[in-house]
């Protein structure tokens, strides 16, 4: 098959969460005889692309995948809000004719989401994975201003009040009833946990499956460790420091806390809310226990996680699936982690980790107390780990999800029966 | 008689009467050049019997001739000058500097030992800036490999001239008769000049013609101070082969426009044969019959409609097949799928999601030092759905780290035997005996399971059919394998059409049934396999290699029913050298052979062992060759282009005498110390007969290759990772040739005992 993954950003010049599992299954399906190619959108830098009508596109490869890069001349100020360019869908229509694509997996529709409705009129199967909420949520964290989890746009109702201002009401419903139109034309729409898949469902969402982010295990590195009761303890957080992710509240957690055997780590790139992470400095009062280690590639990430003994996912937002909370399972590193979202899936509370109540400093530093006056639990949190699912394994379930839309006939499960070899 | 005073007529008499003695060729193409030899430093390469080369020194400053093998011409009659020496060497590493000579010669096509190109090559590199190269048609003749030579090309290398004219920008060729065809000047030009007169001639439209070449213009006295003018610029190499790949690309899109062409017209055929259908009064009538009874009376999705397309489904299986074939299918057999015949009429559909195993499943897991991630297969074998019961029995053969504690921390019922009593098949079955399970599945201890729902999916077609007796999943590549090792998966399941779930039954008729027929019926692979467990009990593995698919064909032979479940997968691959896929292949090869009859294409063509291997071996070194000749420019692309360059590069190299003063070319370092270990044991040499079964072989193996890469969409790839690649290809494919030609010669034949013998231990050890 000639699958295309359409996905808002891509390497080298982004290269987090999304990006990792697009580019790990673009190469696993690769291995497995499927010609694969990326669509992105170029939105830091026109380099490489030459005019297309009123766009610029090119091609390029990352790491053997060939990437095809499209944009506006300029982009607009409203791109990540937009999900239909008539524009960009034409000029779609002709990229998907060129590369003769069997199939279209969108892989995260934000500023590339006029390949859906340029698929359907292609008569190309097309299937979503959901990464976030951006199909409900325009700012896809699902959290009001306020900070309150939000389960819903109500027709774009709850938006204008609570996120936006009430003039952007229409333009809300608009957004929304685009997707409505598109939505049960799509072949299939894929959560990678239950939860999620659980949200779109109570907003009319069908065709729903779960597939699972799949880890590529090559870059998985387990570091065997002893645990007594006199052990240190070192915390580990990594990810981008923003309000949603609550860095803030580990910080005040660990400082209450006030174990001394313990240190916390923070690892991430500062200069996505420079006044958010100097504010969480200035609130670490200096304490030498509290380390701001700053940004990290991912080809470090394995020896990170084997100077840690802990993971703290302290997000205020509904997480899904993050990449940094699989690969610490899948290097023996148990987690801490808010009960909001998809994290509780792979964390069951005093089994294999602990899950604390959202934005609950008290409970968190309880939590830490916990395993900083007794070690010794994190060898048995370690033995019961659940491994994540391997990239391998994704792909297979994504390849017997592309069999199913795009040759019905031969469905795993619709068996040939055959008496001629 | 000859005029004593010129030199030129004492020439041509000394060589008419080495004619008269010797037969003499090329009497006319030195008597040419002593024309011109006059003072200069002349090279000639490969001298006939010597009589031009002495009569050339009598007017040259000093001639020197190479020839492949010590000159043994010492029957002319002139004794040879001073001036001319006679060296042994090859003419595709002429031992001189370069632009050492005025002329060079090349009379002879027998002296040409290897890619015309590469002598031309060296020819230009030892010319000065002003020499001139002389030959004649005749080594063009011998080159082409017309009957008697011995260097063949394939049908497309370019002519002889078209060979010198790609390496020397000025050229010029000369008839005896005028212009043969090639705009060719006269020997014998036209009026108005002075004329020769001792320039043989009159030789017949048949005589040979003398090409001169030189790399810029230069003017030949002797013939009316006529010019060698050239062609036009000097074209690199590259440009050459840029033309090159163009007229190939050229070819290429004419031919798809015939075949858009063909396709356009049979598309026009068509449809004017559906337009004319609809015309007729039957189809009117038919969907008269359809729209305004069938449609109205009988609705989609109901159930008398059910019965109505059951009913029509077996009115064309009745007019097709007959009878029998009605029954066959009844009875269980023919195409079925959710809406096929009975199944759609009588299946109780049921969501994919809610299905499960009510019964016990035993899973076999044979292991030695399983490594660290045993315990993830473990786990994952332990939190699957969809399952009520499963028992995970090990059979452990002497790990020495934790596999057998990791076993027992997963409540595993382990079982330990010594490493030698390890069997392949006698192991699994002692496992078997112990199990109580209902289905048996079986595995491997590096065999990851895909997906929560692997192992129901991979026993539900024996929970849901009960005439299905076996089933097997695929493996798919792991995420660090390499080129070859995911090339490999693919091509295997390729070959046995392991490319959708299916349900196999054998043909009534399957005593004829060729190997790779079985392997697409019967490759169960205990790799990741489930059976019913009475019934393996009744088969039971009986061999220790290739059981599985003996296994398979038992079952099937039996009247048994197989499924194929492609949507259940484990993750399972290895990276491994060019030499072990050699060993594998020939082992392959060989044992099936003897299991399965084989089709005739092996014929031992009266060789030995020591012969077999040694034409191998030299296609081996030919490969090698082409490798490092192709490496720079195309091997990182695995284009059309680059395989064809490969196989022309390896046809030009088939023929090589007996060489044994020969360099061994280092390829794969694997492959090198696999050949060198043979051949201490079993004794080989370079073969005049580079094995032509093999190269047909690889030529397939290299398109399947390409087809893959293809399909991949062509990424840009490491070349030293493509190049490994090629190195196990043409392993595999040299594997698969041994095995197959020394089973046949071990059948019956005594002579060959020991050498077969040592091969096979040789090449066995460890797979």
């Amino acid at each position: 098959m000639k699958i295309m993954l359409a996905v808002h950003q891509f390497f080298p010049y982004h290269y987090t969460g999304t990006e990792r599992v697009v580019l790990n299954l673009s190469r696993q399906l690769q291995r497995m005889g499927h010609d694969v190619i990326v669509l992105t959108y170029a939105i830091d830098s026109a380099e490489g692309l030459y005019p297309r009508g009123e766009f610029l596109a090119g091609k390029y490869s990352f790491q053997g995948i060939p990437v095809i890069a499209v944009r506006h001349r300029e982009p607009p100020e409203d791109l990540d809000f937009i999900f239909r360019d008539e524009g960009m869908q034409a000029l779609l229509e002709s990229v998907i004719e060129d590369e003769r694509v069997d199939i279209i997996h969108v892989c995260h529709p934000m500023r590339v989401g006029s390949i859906i409705p340029a698929a359907i009129a292609r008569s190309i199967p097309v299937i979503v994975t959901l990464t976030d909420f951006w199909l409900l949520c325009p700012k896809f964290i699902a959290v009001t201003r306020g900070g309150i989890p939000c389960d819903g746009p109500r027709g774009g109702k709850r938006c204008a009040e609570e996120c936006y201002e009430p003039s952007w009401k229409y333009r809300l419903r608009e957004r929304l009833q685009e997707i409505e139109r598109v939505k049960n034309q799509v072949s299939a729409f894929v959560s990678p946990t239950e939860f999620l898949k659980a949200i779109f469902e109570g907003n009319r969402y069908r065709s729903l499956y779960r597939i699972p982010f799949g880890l590529d295990y090559q870059d998985v590195r387990i570091t065997e460790k002893k645990y007594n009761d006199e052990s240190a303890v070192v915390f580990g957080y990594l990810s981008t420091p923003v309000r949603h992710k609550g860095a803030h509240i580990l910080v005040d957690a660990f400082l209450r806390a006030n174990m001394q055997n313990t240190s916390l780590k923070l690892f991430g790139d500062g200069r996505a809310d420079r006044e958010y992470y100097e504010n969480l400095r200035s609130a670490s009062n200096g304490d030498p226990r509290v380390e701001f280690c700053g940004r990290y590639r991912h080809e470090d990430l394995p020896s990170i996680l084997g100077s840690l003994d802990v993971v703290v996912i302290p997000s205020l937002w509904w997480e899904n699936s993050p990449l940094v909370l699989l690969t610490a399972l899948a290097c023996g590193v148990p987690a801490i982690v808010s009960d909001l979202g998809g994290l509780t899936e792979y964390v069951q509370n005093d089994l294999n980790g602990y899950a604390f109540k959202a934005g609950d400093v008290n409970a968190l530093a309880a939590v830490i107390r916990k395993i900083a006056s007794s070690p010794s639990t994190l060898q048995e949190l370690r033995a019961r780990l659940t491994y994540p699912a391997r990239i391998e394994e994704e792909a297979v379930m994504y390849e017997n999800l592309y069999q199913t839309i795009w040759k019905p006939g031969e469905a795993p499960g619709n068996v040939e029966r055959r008496r001629i070899p | 008689m000859p005029d004593p005073t010129n030199k030129h007529e004492l020439i041509l008499f000394s060589l008419k009467s080495c004619e008269a003695g010797e037969g003499t060729a090329y009497v006319k193409e030195y008597f040419f050049t002593s024309l011109i030899a006059e003072g200069r430093a002349i090279l000639d390469l490969g001298c006939s019997n010597g009589c031009g080369t002495v009569a050339l020194g009598e007017v040259a400053q000093n001639v020197t001739v190479i020839t492949r093998e010590k000159h043994s011409f010492l029957d002319v009659r002139v004794e040879p000058s001073p001036n001319v020496t006679f060296l042994v060497g090859d003419l595709m590493a002429l031992p001189f500097p370069e632009k050492k000579w005025d002329i060079v010669l090349l009379f002879s096509g027998e002296s040409i030992n290897g890619p015309c190109d590469a002598v031309l090559s060296e020819v230009s590199r030892v010319l000065k800036e002003d020499g001139i190269f002389i030959t004649t048609v005749q080594a063009m003749d011998i080159a082409l490999g017309t009957p008697g030579g011995k260097y063949l090309l394939s049908e497309d290398f370019p002519s002889w001239r078209a060979s010198i004219e790609r390496v020397f920008p000025c050229v010029v060729g000369f008839s005896q008769t005028g212009d043969r065809g090639f705009g060719m000047v006269p020997l014998v030009p036209a009026e108005g000049g002075r004329v020769p007169e001792n320039i043989p001639d009159k030789q017949g439209p048949d005589a040979p013609c003398i090409i001169v070449a030189a790399r810029k213009p230069i003017t030949l006295p002797w013939l009316n101070g006529m010019t060698l003018e050239a062609r036009g610029p000097a074209r690199s190499v590259l440009e050459m082969e840029h033309e090159k790949r163009i007229a190939f690309l050229e070819s290429v899109i004419e031919q798809r426009d015939q075949e858009l062409q063909s396709a356009r017209f049979r598309n026009e055929r068509l449809t004017e044969e559906v337009v004319e259908m609809k015309r007729s009064v039957l189809w009117r009538c038919a969907m008269t019959y359809h729209t305004g009874i069938v449609e109205p009376l009988l609705g989609h999705a109901t159930r008398r409609r059910r019965w109505y397309d059951a009913g029509l489904s077996g009115l064309r299986l009745v007019s097709n097949e007959g009878i029998s074939g009605l029954l066959w299918q009844v009875r269980g057999g023919g195409a079925r799928t959710r809406k096929g015949f009975f199944s759609h009429v009588l299946h109780r559909s049921a969501d994919l999601s809610t299905r499960s195993i009510r019964e016990r499943i035993s899973l076999i897991i044979p292991t030695k030092n399983a490594g660290y991630e045993f315990r993830y297969l473990l786990q994952k074998i332990r939190t699957q759905k969809g399952v009520s019961e499963v028992e995970i029995i090990v059979i452990d053969s002497g790990s020495s780290d934790d596999t057998v504690a990791v076993a027992r921390s997963f409540d595993c019922h382990i079982i330990e035997i010594s490493p030698d009593q390890f069997h392949h098949g006698g192991t699994r079955n002692a496992a078997a005996s112990l199990a109580t399970g209902e289905y048996l599945v079986f595995t491997v201890q590096d065999a990851l399971p895909c997906g929560e729902f692997w192992l129901r999916d991979l026993v539900l077609p024996l929970e849901e059919d009960s005439s299905v007796s076996a089933a097997t999943a695929r493996q798919v590549p792991r995420s660090d394998a390499d080129l070859f090792a995911c090339f490999n998966l693919w091509a295997n399941y390729q070959a046995i059409d392991f490319l959708r779930d299916k349900i196999v039954t054998a043909p009534p008729d399957y005593s004829s049934l060729s190997l790779m027929q079985w392997r697409k019926l019967a490759q169960i692979d205990d790799v990741c396999s489930a059976f019913r467990t009475m019934v393996f009990s009744d088969f039971r593995f009986l061999t220790d290699y290739a059981e599985d698919l003996d296994i398979g064909v038992r079952l099937l032979k039996a009247g048994h029913t197989l499924a194929f479940v492609h949507s259940s997968a484990v993750i399972h691959s290895h990276n491994r050298t060019a030499a072990y896929f050699f060993r594998r292949s020939y082992a392959d090869s060989f044992t099936l052979t003897t299991v399965f009859p084989h089709d005739g294409s092996f014929i031992p063509e009266n060789r030995s062992p020591e012969e077999i291997l040694g034409g191998i071996f030299t296609l081996y070194q030919i490969f090698t060759a082409a490798v490092k000749i192709l490496k720079e420019q195309f091997i990182a692309e695995l284009s059309e282009e680059m395989t064809q360059q490969i196989k022309f590069l390896m046809k030009s190299g088939m023929t090589r005498t007996n060489a044994t003063d020969e360099e061994v070319l280092p390829g794969d370092p694997s492959m090198d110390s696999l050949f060198f270990q043979l051949q201490k044991k079993v004794p080989f040499t370079l073969s005049s007969y580079p094995d032509t079964r093999l190269l047909k072989l690889f030529f397939n193996n290299l398109d399947t290759f390409r087809d893959f890469r293809k399909r991949c969409g062509n990424p840009p790839q490491d070349p030293a990772e493509i190049e490994a690649a090629l190195y196990k290809l043409f392993a595999a494919a040299s594997g698969i040739t041994l095995g197959g030609y020394l089973a046949l010669l071990r059948d019956g034949n005594s002579v060959h005992t020991t050498s077969l013998e040592t091969i096979r231990t040789s090449l066995t050890e460890g797979i």
